[in-house]
């Protein structure tokens, strides 16, 4: 089945047709222009002034090209592995912004990159006063696996449509259609992935009545050219109603059900009840509640699988002064069963949560927030050994302080972390601590720098070594830099980024111990009318201390000119 | 089934009683609707004096010059909508009371973020009720809708006063330009989720993340700002919905993974942390710890010195259609 463009360049060039196409179209809006009433067209004439000129209408092009060189030792692909850089002359972006605005309709045209391995080119296009609105995109990324061993390039190509039509101000109607082609090469033993994903959606929503109204359906379909998985399609119906019963009420149910089916298994079926409601106690006090349902029925799975899984909750707000309380309970239950249906158990958990913020003093503000989550009746296991596998208590804490003047601003993050469970003598910590702050000096200078440390510890029944704790590894990430406009023309900024991965690491393997340094920095330079010139250098540097092929060096430098006419 | 007729006659009670004491109540109060909708309520047609005095008074006119900029001007200039959603009135409320007391205006500088939202929402209904804000987490937290959006045009050539100030240098200069905000957005994203999300946009920076500092992903795209509006959701195809990217993980397979698999525990999040990691593949633990915190009973002894899904062992960790030990797809 070829469903994506097997060539991005093929689906690029058939993109730019659309987009053509696109603005013909807007080359409509003039008439309209001309057809709105004497008394809107004086509405729509920016304001004049005598004392006050008019500021130069916008400009509608941009174009940004230049020209970089990477400059590489080492591991490539690692240097690859989130984007690719340009690496010779490039186009960074070419965007038009249609001038009919003050009309009401809107054109936007924007490509990113379209000469190199990941591109983007976004179309959007409105007019009758916002009542109908296309949106259109198309990107292309291309990655390597950051292994020793050379692979073939892996692709991801997207494709994305979206139409909303009002039929009245309060009530809308939208249309996507979104196309996923995957092509990724792994690791050895893995086979490589070529998969496509494609779904539309239809919506009506809006006000109606005293509330809002939500109906949908949806049709989503899986296929793998290489047979590893089942072609699988979904289909989705949803409703929805919020009924306002007074200011101070308002309840709301929805229920969605999903069909799906896969290529020689029998069909699935999963159907969704969501009630909830929220009322205004009083002005500073409010309280939500929330049930929600899912009967599952996967005839295709054999090992136990939930039939039915339940959520209730309860959420107290409360205001006062300038500072806020919220205080809520939470309870989920799922009913698990064999394939032949009989009935295996109904793990419960119940969560507390909490949260209390406001402000210490006029410039700093002061959140804290938990939770506590507890496995009432652990699940019973089949497995040779019969304790529980799922986490009996999971608790999560974090204080934050943050605020500042004009002059400095900075914030503080702890956040705790603890997942135990009993059975099995494990728990698991995170202590991680984020602080940072931005220092301006002057007008023309800001300074910033943030650091942030995660310490993991584990325990378990086992002690033999290797234990569970030296598979935790920690890290620290510092940054450091600043912002300085030199005079009116002329911009410096730079920023040095490291990261540093602490491991243990007993079984020896890449990836685990890291470092690496990150230094950009930027010179831009305004020049008359519009252009700027824009000078990066960033020396990065990565080291693996275990597997030395994964590191590299890089001196890049790219030299950019952008321009709007 | 007990339990469940149980949570749903609670469930239906507990509704029913808010019902039958809202309903009592709101035969109290006023029929007047709250402030600031109030403002919309009471005004007659001439207190409404239209754009043009706003702005040729000369009061107003840097405002005016950034409104025309704005993606917001084209549709409150529809001569088709009523008075009181035309132009700055749309959205500041009446404006002759505010000749006579320049206090007697809707200003979002100086307001409560439930009423901004109450204010924003008299036009954006597609969007979501003033009731569903409430119940987002961002409404929870009183952010303001003009926290991340703005009404007027402004270009943000400077970065932002704080959290992650050139997030995107980090690794992609080549996508490293000044923000070029959609939606009306203050920033692009991951510059204004970072403002508040320090944390989170700093896991960013680990060795192995999602690339959303390069660009290639938005925060959007997993995270829902606005829950309640169907029309922008991701589809998930049952489970989490990290599988609208990764369908290869979508199954269901013949052989779950449960409860990593999603149905009764927290699904991916058990094994991956979603920003980034330390971790290859944003893995909670490394190697073969991340199988070892709950398979303790294979720690030392089964296959030492090895990965668990590497090597040939279980590959198919996901999920697997021919194997219930998860060794083969």
């Amino acid at each position: 089945m070829k469903l994506a463009c097997r060539t991005g360049f093929k689906c690029l060039y058939g993109w730019l047709a659309i987009s053509v196409a696109v603005s013909l179209l807007s080359l409509h809006t003039p008439v309209q222009a001309q057809v709105t009433p004497p008394s809107e067209q004086e509405t729509a004439t920016p304001p004049e002034s005598p004392e006050r000129p008019l500021p130069p209408p916008p400009k509608l092009f941009t174009i940004d090209l230049g020209w970089s060189w990477w400059n590489v030792d080492g591991n490539e692909a690692k240097f690859r592995q989130y984007a690719t850089p340009p690496n010779s002359r490039f186009i960074r972006e070419l965007r038009y912004i249609s001038p009919f605005w003050r009309t009401g309709d809107n054109l936007r045209l924007q490509l990113w990159s379209p000469t190199e391995d990941d591109y983007r080119l976004e179309s959007n296009l409105s007019f009758g006063f916002g009542a109908t609105r296309i949106e259109a995109w198309t990107t292309r990324n291309r990655f390597i696996t950051p292994v020793p061993d050379v692979l073939p390039t892996s692709e991801r190509s997207v494709t994305e449509s979206f139409l909303k039509q009002s039929l009245t101000p309060d009530f809308a109607v939208f249309v996507r259609y979104r196309q996923d082609g995957q092509t990724h090469h792994l690791d050895i033993p893995r086979t490589p992935l070529l998969q496509n994903t494609r779904y539309w959606d239809a919506v009506a929503e809006g006000k109606l009545g005293n509330g809002q109204v939500s109906i949908g359906y949806t049709d989503w379909r899986y296929f793998d050219r290489t047979n590893t998985f089942p072609d699988t399609s979904m289909e989705r119906w949803h409703a929805r109603y919020l009924w306002e019963v007074n200011p101070a009420l308002a309840l709301e149910g929805s229920f969605a059900r999903t069909e799906l089916r896969q290529q020689n298994r029998p069909a699935s079926r999963l159907e969704s009840l969501n009630l909830s409601g929220d009322w205004m106690l009083s002005n500073s006090t409010e309280l939500a509640l929330a049930f929600w349902q899912d009967k599952i029925s996967l005839p295709v799975v054999q090992n136990a699988y939930v039939r039915e899984r339940r959520q209730s909750s309860a959420l107290l707000i409360h205001r006062w002064n300038r500072w806020n309380l919220q205080f809520g309970v939470r309870e989920r239950e799922a009913e698990r069963i064999r394939a032949d249906q009989t009935f295996v158990d109904v793990p419960r958990w119940w969560t507390v949560e909490g949260r209390l913020w406001g402000r210490l003093s006029k410039h700093l503000r002061l959140t804290i927030r938990g939770w506590d989550e507890r496995l009432n009746d652990p699940p019973a296991m089949l497995t040779a050994d019969a304790r529980s596998l799922y986490w009996d208590n999971r608790r999560f804490a974090q204080v934050k302080l943050d605020g500042g003047t004009v002059l400095f601003n900075g914030y503080l993050t702890y956040t705790y972390r603890r997942w135990a469970n009993g059975a099995r003598g494990v728990a698991l910590n995170l202590k991680g601590i984020t602080l940072g702050g931005t220092w301006t000096p002057r007008d023309d200078l800001s300074l910033f720098a943030e650091y942030s440390s995660e310490v993991w510890t584990a325990r378990s029944e086992v002690t033999q070594l290797p234990t569970l704790n030296q598979f935790v590894p920690n890290s620290r990430v510092s940054t450091v830099g600043f912002n300085w406009n030199i005079n009116s023309r002329a911009t410096i900024s730079a920023s040095y980024t490291n990261f540093v991965t602490d491991n243990d690491n007993p079984l020896l393997l890449r990836d685990g111990n890291t470092e690496g340094r990150f230094f950009t920095a930027n010179l831009s330079y305004s020049l008359p009318q519009d252009y700027q010139l824009t000078l990066t250098i960033a020396p990065w540097s990565y080291r693996d201390q275990v597997d030395r092929l994964m590191d590299y060096d890089t001196h890049l430098v790219m030299l950019s000119l952008s321009g709007r006419f | 089934m007990n339990a469940q007729r149980r949570w749903f006659c609670l469930s239906a009670v507990a509704l029913g009683l808010l019902t039958a004491v809202t309903v009592v109540a709101e035969k109290v109060q006023q029929k007047e609707p709250p402030y600031p909708q109030s403002l919309f309520a009471k005004a007659t047609p001439d207190d409404y004096m239209g754009e043009k005095d706003c702005t040729e008074a000369g009061c107003h006119y840097p405002h005016a010059d950034n409104f025309n900029r704005s993606p917001h001007a084209p549709f409150m200039r529809n001569p088709k909508l009523p008075l009181d959603k035309q132009g700055c009135e749309g959205c500041h409320g009446p404006a002759n009371p505010h000749l006579e007391d320049p206090k007697k205006i809707f200003s979002y500088s100086n307001s409560k973020p439930a009423d901004i939202a109450a204010m924003c929402l008299r036009c954006h209904a597609d969007t979501m009720r003033l009731s569903q804000w409430h119940r987002t987490q961002h409404g929870k937290a009183d952010v303001a809708c003009t926290a991340c959006h703005q009404i007027h045009w402004q270009e943000h050539k400077e970065p932002p006063a704080r959290g992650i100030v050139n997030f995107g240098s980090l690794r992609s200069p080549q996508t490293e330009k000044e923000p070029q905000p959609r939606r009306l957005l203050k920033f692009d994203d991951p510059i204004l989720c970072s403002q508040c999300h320090q944390r989170e946009a700093n896991e960013f920076r680990l060795n192995f993340h999602h690339p959303v500092p390069e660009r290639r992903l938005e925060c959007s795209e997993c995270h829902e700002a606005h829950p309640s509006k169907a029309a922008q959701k991701r589809f998930r195809p049952i489970k989490e919905m990290c599988v609208s990217c990764h369908p290869d993980k979508a199954g269901p397979f013949t052989f779950e993974h449960d409860p990593v698999a999603g149905w009764s525990g927290e699904g991916c999040t058990e094994c991956h942390r979603p920003h980034g990691s330390q971790n290859p593949k944003l893995l909670n633990a490394f190697s073969r710890g991340l199988c070892t915190q709950c398979h303790t009973d294979k720690s030392a002894t089964h296959y030492p010195g090895r990965t668990c899904w590497m090597a040939g062992c279980h590959v198919a960790v996901h999920g697997s259609n021919s194997d219930a030990l998860l060794r083969r797809p």
